[in-house]
Protein backbone atom coordinates (compact mmCIF):
# COMPACT_ATOMS: atom_id res chain seq x y z
CA UNK A 1 0.00 0.00 0.00
CA UNK A 2 1.60 3.23 -1.10
CA UNK A 3 0.45 6.73 -0.26
CA UNK A 4 2.29 9.87 -1.23
CA UNK A 5 1.74 13.58 -0.81
CA UNK A 6 3.47 14.97 -3.89
CA UNK A 7 4.79 18.52 -3.90
CA UNK A 8 5.65 18.41 -7.61
CA UNK A 9 3.87 17.45 -10.80
CA UNK A 10 2.78 13.82 -11.02
CA UNK A 11 2.54 11.58 -14.10
CA UNK A 12 -0.56 9.35 -13.80
CA UNK A 13 0.42 7.18 -16.79
CA UNK A 14 3.78 6.39 -15.25
CA UNK A 15 2.20 5.77 -11.84
CA UNK A 16 -0.32 3.35 -13.34
CA UNK A 17 2.40 1.52 -15.25
CA UNK A 18 4.52 1.15 -12.11
CA UNK A 19 1.49 0.03 -10.12
CA UNK A 20 0.61 -2.70 -12.62
CA UNK A 21 4.22 -3.78 -12.95
CA UNK A 22 4.36 -4.42 -9.22
CA UNK A 23 1.37 -6.77 -9.10
CA UNK A 24 1.51 -10.52 -8.80
CA UNK A 25 -1.46 -12.53 -10.02
CA UNK A 26 -4.22 -9.93 -9.76
CA UNK A 27 -6.97 -9.98 -12.37
CA UNK A 28 -8.22 -6.39 -12.09
CA UNK A 29 -6.92 -2.86 -11.70
CA UNK A 30 -9.12 0.23 -11.34
CA UNK A 31 -7.62 3.69 -11.32
CA UNK A 32 -8.82 7.26 -11.17
CA UNK A 33 -7.04 10.48 -12.02
CA UNK A 34 -8.42 13.86 -11.01
CA UNK A 35 -7.33 16.84 -13.14
CA UNK A 36 -7.29 20.56 -12.42
CA UNK A 37 -9.96 22.30 -14.49
CA UNK A 38 -9.31 25.49 -16.49
CA UNK A 39 -12.62 27.02 -15.35
CA UNK A 40 -14.70 27.10 -12.19
CA UNK A 41 -18.33 26.03 -11.88
CA UNK A 42 -19.51 29.40 -13.15
CA UNK A 43 -17.21 29.24 -16.15
CA UNK A 44 -14.67 31.79 -14.92
CA UNK A 45 -11.05 31.13 -15.82
CA UNK A 46 -8.85 29.39 -13.24
CA UNK A 47 -5.16 30.10 -13.64
CA UNK A 48 -3.93 27.89 -10.80
CA UNK A 49 -5.41 25.51 -8.28
CA UNK A 50 -3.69 25.76 -4.91
CA UNK A 51 -3.86 22.86 -2.48
CA UNK A 52 -2.79 23.76 1.04
CA UNK A 53 -1.80 21.00 3.43
CA UNK A 54 -0.84 20.63 7.10
CA UNK A 55 2.45 18.77 7.37
CA UNK A 56 2.22 15.41 9.05
CA UNK A 57 -1.52 15.42 9.53
CA UNK A 58 -2.31 15.50 5.81
CA UNK A 59 -0.09 12.50 5.13
CA UNK A 60 -1.62 10.63 8.07
CA UNK A 61 -5.15 11.35 6.85
CA UNK A 62 -4.38 9.89 3.43
CA UNK A 63 -2.74 6.83 4.98
CA UNK A 64 -5.77 6.28 7.21
CA UNK A 65 -8.13 6.37 4.23
CA UNK A 66 -5.99 3.82 2.38
CA UNK A 67 -5.82 1.58 5.45
CA UNK A 68 -9.60 1.66 5.82
CA UNK A 69 -10.03 0.66 2.17
CA UNK A 70 -7.58 -2.16 2.66
CA UNK A 71 -9.68 -3.64 5.46
CA UNK A 72 -12.99 -3.03 3.72
CA UNK A 73 -12.32 -4.49 0.28
CA UNK A 74 -10.51 -7.65 -0.84
CA UNK A 75 -7.75 -5.74 -2.59
CA UNK A 76 -4.13 -6.79 -2.86
CA UNK A 77 -2.59 -3.37 -3.52
CA UNK A 78 -3.61 0.27 -3.26
CA UNK A 79 -1.94 3.46 -4.37
CA UNK A 80 -2.80 7.07 -3.57
CA UNK A 81 -0.71 9.96 -4.85
CA UNK A 82 -2.15 13.35 -3.96
CA UNK A 83 -0.72 16.67 -5.05
CA UNK A 84 -0.30 19.72 -2.88
CA UNK A 85 0.95 23.18 -3.78
CA UNK A 86 0.23 25.14 -6.95
CA UNK A 87 -1.28 23.15 -9.83
CA UNK A 88 -1.81 24.30 -13.41
CA UNK A 89 -5.00 23.47 -15.34
CA UNK A 90 -4.70 20.06 -16.92
CA UNK A 91 -2.25 18.75 -14.34
CA UNK A 92 -3.19 15.81 -12.16
CA UNK A 93 -4.47 16.57 -8.66
CA UNK A 94 -4.82 13.00 -7.49
CA UNK A 95 -4.15 9.47 -8.68
CA UNK A 96 -5.62 6.38 -7.03
CA UNK A 97 -5.36 2.75 -8.05
CA UNK A 98 -6.64 -0.50 -6.61
CA UNK A 99 -5.79 -4.06 -7.59
CA UNK A 100 -7.79 -7.19 -6.79
CA UNK A 101 -8.49 -10.67 -8.09
CA UNK A 102 -11.78 -9.48 -9.58
CA UNK A 103 -13.00 -6.17 -10.96
CA UNK A 104 -15.80 -5.33 -8.51
CA UNK A 105 -13.50 -5.02 -5.53
CA UNK A 106 -10.97 -2.93 -7.44
CA UNK A 107 -13.62 -0.55 -8.81
CA UNK A 108 -15.38 -0.14 -5.47
CA UNK A 109 -12.12 0.41 -3.62
CA UNK A 110 -11.05 3.17 -6.01
CA UNK A 111 -14.50 4.78 -5.73
CA UNK A 112 -14.34 4.58 -1.93
CA UNK A 113 -10.87 6.12 -1.84
CA UNK A 114 -12.00 9.10 -3.88
CA UNK A 115 -15.20 9.67 -1.91
CA UNK A 116 -13.24 9.77 1.32
CA UNK A 117 -10.37 11.86 -0.07
CA UNK A 118 -12.87 14.51 -1.21
CA UNK A 119 -14.20 15.09 2.29
CA UNK A 120 -11.60 13.76 4.73
CA UNK A 121 -8.11 14.27 3.34
CA UNK A 122 -6.57 17.20 5.22
CA UNK A 123 -6.25 19.53 2.25
CA UNK A 124 -7.77 22.84 1.25
CA UNK A 125 -8.43 23.77 -2.39
CA UNK A 126 -8.32 27.32 -3.65
CA UNK A 127 -9.00 28.34 -7.25
CA UNK A 128 -6.94 31.36 -8.29
CA UNK A 129 -7.89 33.36 -11.37
CA UNK A 130 -7.82 36.85 -12.86
CA UNK A 131 -10.85 37.79 -10.76
CA UNK A 132 -9.33 36.69 -7.47
CA UNK A 133 -9.45 33.47 -5.53
CA UNK A 134 -12.19 31.17 -4.30
CA UNK A 135 -11.94 28.44 -1.67
CA UNK A 136 -13.57 25.16 -2.62
CA UNK A 137 -15.48 23.10 -0.09
CA UNK A 138 -17.23 19.75 -0.48
CA UNK A 139 -20.83 20.16 -1.64
CA UNK A 140 -23.94 18.11 -0.95
CA UNK A 141 -23.06 15.63 -3.66
CA UNK A 142 -19.63 15.04 -2.12
CA UNK A 143 -21.11 14.43 1.32
CA UNK A 144 -23.81 12.17 -0.12
CA UNK A 145 -21.15 10.18 -1.96
CA UNK A 146 -19.19 9.78 1.26
CA UNK A 147 -22.34 8.78 3.18
CA UNK A 148 -22.93 5.85 0.81
CA UNK A 149 -20.09 4.01 2.54
CA UNK A 150 -21.47 4.43 6.05
CA UNK B 1 -4.43 41.60 23.86
CA UNK B 2 -4.40 41.05 27.65
CA UNK B 3 -1.54 39.74 29.82
CA UNK B 4 -1.28 36.00 30.41
CA UNK B 5 -0.23 32.83 28.68
CA UNK B 6 0.20 33.30 24.96
CA UNK B 7 -1.04 30.56 22.67
CA UNK B 8 0.11 30.43 19.05
CA UNK B 9 -2.47 29.05 16.65
CA UNK B 10 -1.95 28.04 13.04
CA UNK B 11 -4.80 28.92 10.71
CA UNK B 12 -5.32 26.72 7.67
CA UNK B 13 -7.04 27.23 4.35
CA UNK B 14 -9.38 30.21 4.12
CA UNK B 15 -8.95 30.96 7.82
CA UNK B 16 -5.52 32.42 6.99
CA UNK B 17 -6.88 34.94 4.49
CA UNK B 18 -7.57 37.81 6.87
CA UNK B 19 -4.75 37.73 9.42
CA UNK B 20 -2.19 35.30 8.05
CA UNK B 21 -1.36 31.69 8.90
CA UNK B 22 -0.14 32.25 12.46
CA UNK B 23 -1.92 34.21 15.18
CA UNK B 24 -1.56 34.43 18.93
CA UNK B 25 -3.96 35.03 21.78
CA UNK B 26 -3.26 35.56 25.48
CA UNK B 27 -5.39 34.02 28.19
CA UNK B 28 -5.20 34.29 31.95
CA UNK B 29 -4.36 30.74 32.95
CA UNK B 30 -1.67 28.27 31.94
CA UNK B 31 -4.21 26.10 30.16
CA UNK B 32 -7.28 26.79 28.07
CA UNK B 33 -9.90 24.85 26.20
CA UNK B 34 -10.16 25.00 22.44
CA UNK B 35 -13.49 26.72 22.93
CA UNK B 36 -11.78 29.40 25.06
CA UNK B 37 -9.17 29.91 22.33
CA UNK B 38 -11.83 30.25 19.65
CA UNK B 39 -13.69 32.85 21.69
CA UNK B 40 -10.45 34.75 22.34
CA UNK B 41 -9.58 34.62 18.65
CA UNK B 42 -12.99 36.00 17.76
CA UNK B 43 -12.38 38.95 20.10
CA UNK B 44 -8.78 39.66 19.07
CA UNK B 45 -9.28 39.09 15.34
CA UNK B 46 -12.71 40.37 14.33
CA UNK B 47 -12.34 39.03 10.79
CA UNK B 48 -12.29 35.55 12.30
CA UNK B 49 -15.21 36.15 14.61
CA UNK B 50 -17.96 34.60 12.53
CA UNK B 51 -15.76 31.66 11.53
CA UNK B 52 -14.92 30.82 15.13
CA UNK B 53 -18.57 30.50 16.05
CA UNK B 54 -19.16 27.84 13.41
CA UNK B 55 -19.07 24.23 14.50
CA UNK B 56 -17.45 23.31 11.19
CA UNK B 57 -14.08 24.66 12.33
CA UNK B 58 -12.06 21.69 13.62
CA UNK B 59 -9.18 21.92 16.04
CA UNK B 60 -5.97 19.93 15.69
CA UNK B 61 -3.63 19.64 18.68
CA UNK B 62 -0.30 17.87 18.37
CA UNK B 63 -1.50 16.27 15.13
CA UNK B 64 -4.81 14.93 16.48
CA UNK B 65 -8.32 16.30 15.92
CA UNK B 66 -9.86 17.27 19.25
CA UNK B 67 -13.22 18.63 20.46
CA UNK B 68 -13.74 22.18 21.68
CA UNK B 69 -13.66 20.91 25.27
CA UNK B 70 -10.06 19.71 24.86
CA UNK B 71 -7.62 21.56 27.12
CA UNK B 72 -4.30 22.78 25.72
CA UNK B 73 -1.17 24.23 27.24
CA UNK B 74 1.34 26.71 25.89
CA UNK B 75 3.81 25.06 23.55
CA UNK B 76 1.45 22.54 22.04
CA UNK B 77 1.00 22.57 18.27
CA UNK B 78 -2.48 24.03 17.77
CA UNK B 79 -4.19 24.49 14.42
CA UNK B 80 -7.68 25.27 13.22
CA UNK B 81 -9.10 23.60 10.12
CA UNK B 82 -11.97 24.84 7.97
CA UNK B 83 -13.90 22.17 6.01
CA UNK B 84 -11.53 19.89 4.10
CA UNK B 85 -11.47 19.59 0.31
CA UNK B 86 -9.15 17.03 -1.16
CA UNK B 87 -9.55 14.80 -4.17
Amino acid sequence: MATTLAHDRIDPARLLGEFIAGLDGDGAVASFTGLARPADRQGAAVARLRLDHYAGVTEASIEAIAAAARTRFPVSELCIVHRCGSIAPGEAIVFVAAAARHRRAAIEAADYLMDRLKTEAVLWKCEEGPDGKRWIEPDGDDHAARARWG
Amino acid sequence: MSEGTSFEIELCGRLADADGPLVAVALGGEAASIGDLKRALAQCYPALGEEMMQRRIAACVDDAIVPDSHVVRMGQRIALFPPLSGG
